[in-house]
């Protein structure tokens, strides 16, 4: 008996162990935007607290300090009852939309700032206070938040005449490129391709012209960013198989969440090659398509077809774009060669987290235990992720590496081929951030509704949104200019990132036809390169090494069925 | 007189206690009975209804809601079953499952219960390790499997054998994911086996002992017969669970499985989680195309099982 108590006792103390969770993580990085200190902040009973519900993911919450410090300034005299001024009460969270939804309704939050929520789905289950006014009436900076919209966004977040959103951030995927690398290695193309093999063999060299096609400031906008970056598929190939004579991995990304960030390449790759009008097609079934592939030659080319007129009835045409086509021969000719890709720890499918991967990308170059690596799928906000767990703090404090030294970049995608270089950058936001008022203010705190209205828009005049992308190095997703000195004060990351912004063609990948809202789940951008056997192209491709040509047929195939 | 409630003879239950007995009674069955109302007919009945509509969120103008269906939505669910690739590797998986769960860990962990039971060598060990995975949280346990199968164990191959060893978690995902189930399927079924096997007589032991009956013998004419009930029980609970059976797939791969791992347990449960309103009648039809089979298979099996099986005698 008394052995049973003794080992009953020592598991008890086993278990004590898990309390050691309880003070969370404590990243290398201080943590910038001391919104600890807010959320733990005591409430002051003589003002109004207003519940911010908030998405804590990527982007992070740098940006709230400011806004609150401002908006309870603004306000300091506001009464209800005999409360004067508010304070602003935040409440971070890394539960996605998705996971809310249905907590919502019966939720203490006024204000949720949400990612992965469903607009819709938040309408159908009155989960949102109609902000039509919000959206349309003036605001403090002389513009109406409705003016922000884009055209795509207008049509969609309007419902039937009424607002219920607000899109918050932007989340564009991509592949980030290590410029250091690219300059130590002497890794861009020259202006002259006969010597040293196309690439310079100095900085000072001229360089190609690049995906624009174009070098310079020309009206206004800076052209020389992608200034010796591959320009077609070959030429990219090509800067790949110098870095692997080189001894330099181009690329790597997270073993769990790759697969998924492919799609956001693949989806870059064919809204560059069919343009922002072509690829509206894919969700307004309004138009005609006029990159439709009829078949495919032996040697890998298309043969377009007839411009064919897309419609609800026949909208899986599109699924035939050429574009779509050539993003999947991109997709098998990195999987034609391990060499090309960290396959030893992309491979770690269980394991290796995105935050894994971008530690282990922005210590590549300096850990000789390892090769550098060039290019890392992910989205535009992964440098905040990998801050917070304290990657460039290990840069520092090992390799003594200041972050400000190092230089990333948003890379300019290559085009198909010669003929396609000039067409426009087509970058995607993959809108799915929402900030909206919860519904059931109307019962719990009616006298709180004209506050909470007041601070939605206060957080969507001009100020608020620059302010929101100097703290974060991220963007909002509406319509607003940076100062020179607000650009200048960004990480040089988020710099390339506005650059490319800035010639780029925006496309929000939605529309508000009922064919698409009702089957947005298969629909969305997020699914438009699932078929019947694969929900990832990266695995086909990469993994089972399926050709681009079989997926491309069943991807038609699929869509046609289930239509 | 007779006492009905509590059948004492010759003593009369006064009304107040019966009044107060039956409020008692009321109040702890009111809440279970309003959960059943709720939980169990309530949701049910609103699957049935919601299997023949169809929802459109109405935003170019159309109506708005439910609308009636008819059988559509169960046309496309019998459609997709014989033609969706996810649904196909469901019926392959989802019966592979089964039968793992019910051909082939029973008769492990009847092996296992009868080891322990007979206290041979090193039985009070197995006892702690087949349980722990079930009392661990499955977050953690996952996440250590996973860990291991992925990193720890290619890392010690490529150390002892020098030839570079990726992710076996990977490369063997299907297999590593059955493992696992195996793994953490011993933990609730070593425990009931083990509990049936204790409640045997020990008299019934020593004669079976005396008559021979040891080892395997003992097992097949003794011990199996008297833990056949808790057999059956798991063949039909195994049975019922064919739908809903996950392979714990959503523990490792969340929303993210490949189709080929799928089971219909995982397919519901990822399109629900994943989809919106609209998704949900064509759901509920399938839900409901499963119950229909699901109730008579078990109902059925658990009446076969009963009539084959050995008696007590």
């Amino acid at each position: 008996m008394k052995k049973i108590k003794l080992i009953a006792l020592a598991l008890a103390s086993i278990l004590t162990l898990g309390f050691t969770a309880c003070g969370g993580t404590t990243p290398a990085d201080p943590d910038p935007s001391g919104s600890s200190e807010i959320v733990n902040e005591s409430i002051d009973a003589s003002k109004t607290q207003i519940w911010i519900d908030h998405y804590n993911g990527g982007v992070g919450s740098a940006w709230f300090a400011p806004l609150k410090e401002r908006f309870e300034a603004a306000y300091a005299d506001y009464r209800i009852g005999d409360k004067v001024g508010v304070q602003l009460k935040l409440s971070n969270h890394k539960d996605m939309g998705s996971q809310q939804i249905n907590s919502v309704s019966s939720s203490d939050m006024d204000v949720f700032l949400s990612e992965g929520f469903d607009y819709y789905d938040g309408i159908a289950k009155d989960l949102f206070l109609d902000i039509t006014d919000v959206v349309t009436s003036m605001n403090s900076d002389g513009k109406t938040i409705e003016s922000k919209y884009n055209e795509e966004q207008r049509r969609y977040y309007n419902y039937n005449g009424k607002y219920y959103g607000i899109p918050h951030y932007t989340i564009y995927t991509g592949l980030v490129y290590n410029i250091t690398l690219f300059e130590d290695e002497l890794l861009y193309l020259s202006a002259n391709p006969s010597v040293n093999g196309g690439f310079i063999t100095s900085l000072s060299d001229a360089r190609s012209l690049g995906p624009d096609g174009k070098t310079g400031i020309i009206g206004g906008i800076d052209y020389s960013e992608d200034d010796g970056l591959p320009a077609t598929y070959d030429e990219f190939f090509k800067v790949c198989d110098r870095m692997v004579a080189n001894d330099i991995i181009p690329f790597t990304w997270s073993g769990i969440y790759g697969k998924a960030y492919f799609h956001g390449l693949l989806n870059r790759l064919t809204a560059n090659y069919e343009g922002k009008e072509q690829l509206m097609l894919n969700f307004t079934y309004n138009g005609t398509a006029t990159n439709l592939v009829k078949s495919i030659n032996a040697d890998g080319s298309v043969v377009l077809d007839d411009p064919t007129t897309i419609t609800v009835d026949n909208g899986y045409e599109i699924y035939r774009s050429a574009g779509r086509y050539y993003a999947l021969k991109f997709l098998e000719r990195i999987g034609s060669n391990q060499d090309y890709y960290d396959y030893v720890n992309t491979s770690k499918t269980g394991s290796d987290s995105h935050t894994d991967a971008q530690t282990r990308y922005i210590l590549s170059k300096y850990n000789r235990k390892s090769k550098p690596i060039a290019f890392l799928m992910d989205g535009a906000y992964w440098e905040n992720e990998a801050y917070d767990v304290g990657a460039f703090s290990t840069l520092k404090t090992v390799y003594h590496v200041d972050r400000k030294d190092t230089k990333f970049g948003y890379m300019p995608l290559p085009r198909v081929d010669a003929s396609h270089i000039g067409d426009p950058e087509v970058v995607l936001d993959n809108a799915s951030s929402l900030a909206f008022i919860n519904k059931n203010v109307e019962q719990r705190c009616p006298e709180k509704i004209e506050i909470l209205k007041e601070f939605l828009k206060f957080a969507n005049t001009d100020e608020s949104l620059r302010e929101y992308t100097v703290k974060t190095n991220n963007l909002k997703a509406l319509d607003y200019d940076l100062t020179e000195e607000d650009v200048s004060s960004l990480a040089y990351f988020t710099q390339t990132l506005i650059k490319l912004k800035d010639k780029a063609e925006q496309v929000y990948p939605f529309d508000n036809n009922s064919k698409y809202v009702d089957n947005r789940s298969i629909l969305n951008i997020s699914a438009t390169y699932v078929t019947d056997n694969y929900k990832f192209a990266a695995v086909a491709l990469i993994d089972d090494k399926v050709s681009a040509k079989n997926y491309f047929n069943e991807l038609v195939g699929y869509r046609r069925t289930k239509w | 007189m007779i006492n009905i409630l509590n059948g004492r003879s010759g003593t009369k239950v006064p009304n107040a206690r019966r009044r107060n007995e039956l409020i008692f009674y009321t109040l702890m069955m009111i809440i279970p009975v309003i959960q059943v109302i709720i939980f169990y007919f309530v949701v049910n009945m609103n699957s049935i209804l919601l299997s023949v509509k169809r929802f459109s969120y109405g935003t170019d103008g159309g109506l708005a809601g439910y609308t009636f269906a008819g059988l559509d939505n169960f046309k496309q669910c019998f459609y997709d079953l014989f033609n969706d690739f996810s649904l196909k590797s469901s019926f392959k998986n989802s019966l592979l499952a089964f039968g793992i769960q019910t051909l082939v860990m029973p008769w492990i962990s009847m092996a296992f219960s009868y080891y322990i039971y007979k206290n041979r060598f090193g039985g009070k060990l197995f006892n702690i390790f087949l349980f722990l995975p079930s009392i661990i949280s499955p977050l953690v346990i996952t996440r250590i499997y996973a860990v291991i199968l992925d990193d720890a164990l290619p890392e010690l191959i490529t150390l002892v054998t020098g030839k570079v060893t990726l992710s076996i978690y990977n490369s063997h995902f299907f297999e590593s994911l059955i493992f696992y189930y195996m793994l953490t399927s011993f933990g609730t079924s070593v425990l009931l086996y083990r509990g049936a096997m204790t409640a045997i007589d020990l008299s019934v032991m020593e004669a079976a002992d005396l008559d021979g009956a040891v080892g395997i013998k003992g097992f097949i004419h003794v011990v199996f017969p008297l833990v056949y009930p808790t057999y059956v029980t798991f063949i039909v609970v195994g049975i019922a669970s064919i739908f809903t059976n996950q392979l714990n797939l959503f523990s490792f791969a969340t929303a993210s499985a490949e189709k080929k791992y799928w089971t219909y347990g995982y397919f519901l449960y990822v399109k629900t989680a994943t989809g919106g309103m609209s998704d949900y009648p064509y759901l509920a039809a399938m839900g409901l195309i499963f119950t229909m089979i699901a109730v008579p298979l078990t109902f059925t099996a658990r009446k076969l099982l009963v009539k084959i099986g050995p008696s007590d005698h």
